[in-house]
């Protein structure tokens, strides 16, 4: 069921892009269907196909009696994978203001004690020290090999 | 054959060249080998390296990672019974019994060979085969090129893991996606939502790391991170002579399967692999011994994935569809250097294709020697702490999509499509056609309107045998599954009503 709305919901705003820029109209000129012709043609596809899968769905789970749960979206399984977006959404504000570097190390900071955590590690005084030394070397080390392995300018 | 020759002597005595394909096939062998990084990850994120470098070394340093990872992922299969790969799903069946009774050395020797005799037959059937195709592919014109961008999309949602609507759902997604920006014809420019950073269209790059990389991890952070102890009982690494000989039936058969499987647009190694094994299975007269650490059931599977390895570059290069996700992030790579993978490229650029001849046999030729010599330290880095490996690959994802236009943009591409791979994985949407949709969209969409500008009618689509054919096929192939739950729902009616 979700699934479905997700793609209607995809449909609706692809159609709100298309249908109201009032240049794209231009476009279309002698045997050419013009820029929206592939797009109109993806936008219903979504659209009717994310109602079918939405009527098919409830039909099914009437048939059943009622919706079961799928145990895929739970705060338990979902908050971590919310927080990396977070913190990288950050990274990427941050970038600019302090410097890639900093950014990335910062970032790193928190994120290496998080996977030591979620892969059993304890946290021991060689530990605390040992991680610190991992995520600078690592941020740093990428940093590094971009820079001046290949010539990316970082802000 | 002379720029075949010119290519060899070029590869083999630059040490530039060379280094980068060591590099390239170690790393390969590292993250393949690892659980829960994927080919296609490995490759999305080695990707941006090879921007600055020259088109030829940047095939050679991506054909590496390809084929390294590739053989990687049999190493925890036999290793840990986890396969880092879904090519070597089927390798850990017979490869982790074996490693349980202490000789995990003797299956990953024969995984090697296997996977190097498998490499070379793929090798050979993808300088036999690509050229006749690409000859043939000389034939296409405007339509001919629309309606198997439409064959293979269709080909490709269909064969995704999962649920086929959805997979062709999540194609046509794909597909808007590629219309994203300016229009190459107009140049007008379509759901930009205002952003003009999205005029210039959505860059394969962060969209692959997004969802073959971050949706991966955030998958992995969604509980313990597991550390399954390898097998750590190496053992003897090479088995009897003899026995490895009478193995070669099974070697050539299931070569010649995955080599054909590969060609198939769409099939992939998942599915040349199933089709090897099950092969074998059904010839071999000890039926029973087959998932009991049988090593001819290693040598189907290894044999059948890494012949399908230079199967899936045939269409790639010849026709510029994509065999699965790992050929389609290497399109990727050729549009970066400004080449468009197309009968064309065989004709415009000779030396270019010898190139990747070379490069694939190297780097078949240097996992082998590699892998021989570091069978043991490979073993041990499956024992490292994961928490090095995923910090680094977050990082790798974020700089990588940064490098690509030195822009921070693409790293908010990437942190999206992360996310919307992560929603599509949990509603059970497949991600991988809506890569398919994205690389194969632009060319659909350009080959169809010129169509319709030069020929100015949709009957020109059923007047030339080519399309007519592939429209055909593709119209069976995207029937099949509504046709199978017919008869799945007859079948069922039929036993429901003897039950009564």
């Amino acid at each position: 069921m979700a699934a479905g709305a997700v793609f209607l919901i995809l449909a609706l705003i692809g159609a709100y892009s298309i249908y109201f820029d009032p240049y794209l109209d231009i476009g279309k000129a002698g045997n050419d269907p013009g820029p929206t012709f592939i797009p109109w043609i993806g936008i219903f596809t979504l659209g009717f196909g994310g109602i079918a899968q939405m009527v098919v769905t409830f039909i099914q789970s009437r048939k059943v009696g009622g919706f079961t749960f799928s145990g895929e979206f739970v705060l338990s399984k979902m908050w971590l994978p919310a927080a990396l977006v977070a913190s990288l959404v950050g990274l990427q504000m941050a970038m600019k203001p302090i410097g890639f570097l900093n950014a990335s190390l910062i970032f790193a900071l928190p994120w290496v004690f998080i996977l030591h955590w979620r892969a059993g590690g304890k946290f021991t005084q060689r530990y605390l020290i040992q991680l610190l030394v991992e995520a600078g070397l690592v941020a740093g080390g990428i940093y590094y090999l971009f820079a001046y392995g290949i010539n990316v300018p970082f802000p | 054959m002379t720029e075949l020759l010119n290519a060899s002597v070029t590869i083999l005595t630059d040490p530039t060249t060379m280094a980068l394909a060591v590099i390239a096939t170690l790393v390969g062998i590292i993250l393949g080998a690892l659980p829960g990084i994927s080919s296609t990850m490995t490759l999305a994120v080695l990707l941006p390296f090879s921007f600055t470098m020259e088109p030829g070394n940047a095939m050679v340093f991506l054909l590496g990672a390809f084929y390294g990872s590739a053989w990687g992922g049999s190493i925890s299969a036999i290793l840990i019974n986890i396969p880092g790969t879904p090519g070597s799903m089927l390798t850990q069946l017979d490869g982790y019994p074996l490693a349980k009774r202490g000789q995990a050395g003797v299956a990953l020797t024969y995984a090697l060979i296997a996977s190097t005799f498998g490499g070379i037959v793929g090798w050979f059937g993808l300088v036999i085969f690509a050229p006749m195709l690409a000859k043939a592919g000389f034939a296409f014109q405007s339509p001919e090129f629309a309606v198997l961008m439409i064959f293979g999309l269709s080909m490709l949602a269909y064969a995704s893991p999962g649920s086929t609507f959805l997979g062709i759902m999540s194609g046509i997604f794909g597909l808007m996606l590629g219309t994203v920006g300016l229009d190459m014809i107009t140049n007008l420019s379509r759901f930009d939502f205002g952003i003009t950073r999205l005029t210039a269209g959505i860059n394969i790059v962060p969209f692959a790391v997004g969802i073959f990389g971050l949706t991966e991890i955030m998958r992995l952070l969604e509980q313990p991170i597991k550390i399954d102890k390898a097998a750590t009982q190496i053992g003897a690494i090479w088995p009897p002579l003899r026995e490895v000989v009478r193995t070669w039936a099974t070697a050539v058969r299931s070569s010649l399967v995955g080599l054909i499987v590969g060609i198939i647009p769409a099939a992939g190694t998942a599915v040349a692999v199933s089709m090897s094994y099950a092969q074998e299975k059904k010839i071999y007269e000890k039926k029973e011994t087959f998932g009991d650490g049988n090593p001819r059931g290693i040598v189907a599977a290894e044999t059948g994935n890494n012949a399908a390895v230079g199967g899936a570059l045939v269409p790639l290069l010849t026709l510029g569809i994509p065999g699965d996700t790992m050929t389609a992030v290497l399109v990727g790579a050729l549009l970066i250097h400004g080449l468009q993978p197309g009968p064309a490229l065989f004709s415009e650029h000779p030396d270019f294709i010898a190139t990747i001849y070379v490069a694939l046999g190297l780097t078949i030729i240097l996992t082998f020697i590699l892998s021989l010599g570091l069978t043991r330290v490979f073993a041990k880095i499956l024992s490292a702490p994961p928490r090095i490996l995923y910090l680094g690959i977050l990082i790798l994802c974020v700089t990588g999509s940064y490098a690509v236009q030195n822009s921070v943009f693409d790293v908010i591409l990437m942190i999206v499509f992360g996310a919307v791979g992560y929603l599509f994985v949990k509603l059970g949407i497949p991600t991988a056609p809506m890569m398919f949709g994205l690389v194969l969209g632009p060319l659909l969409e350009e080959n169809l309107r010129r169509t319709l500008i030069v020929y100015g009618d949709w009957t020109i689509f059923a007047q030339r045998p080519i399309t007519a054919v592939l429209l055909i096929i593709t119209f069976i192939v995207l029937a099949l599954p509504f046709f199978g739950n017919v008869r799945e729902r007859l079948a069922q009616a039929e036993r429901e009503a003897g039950a009564d």
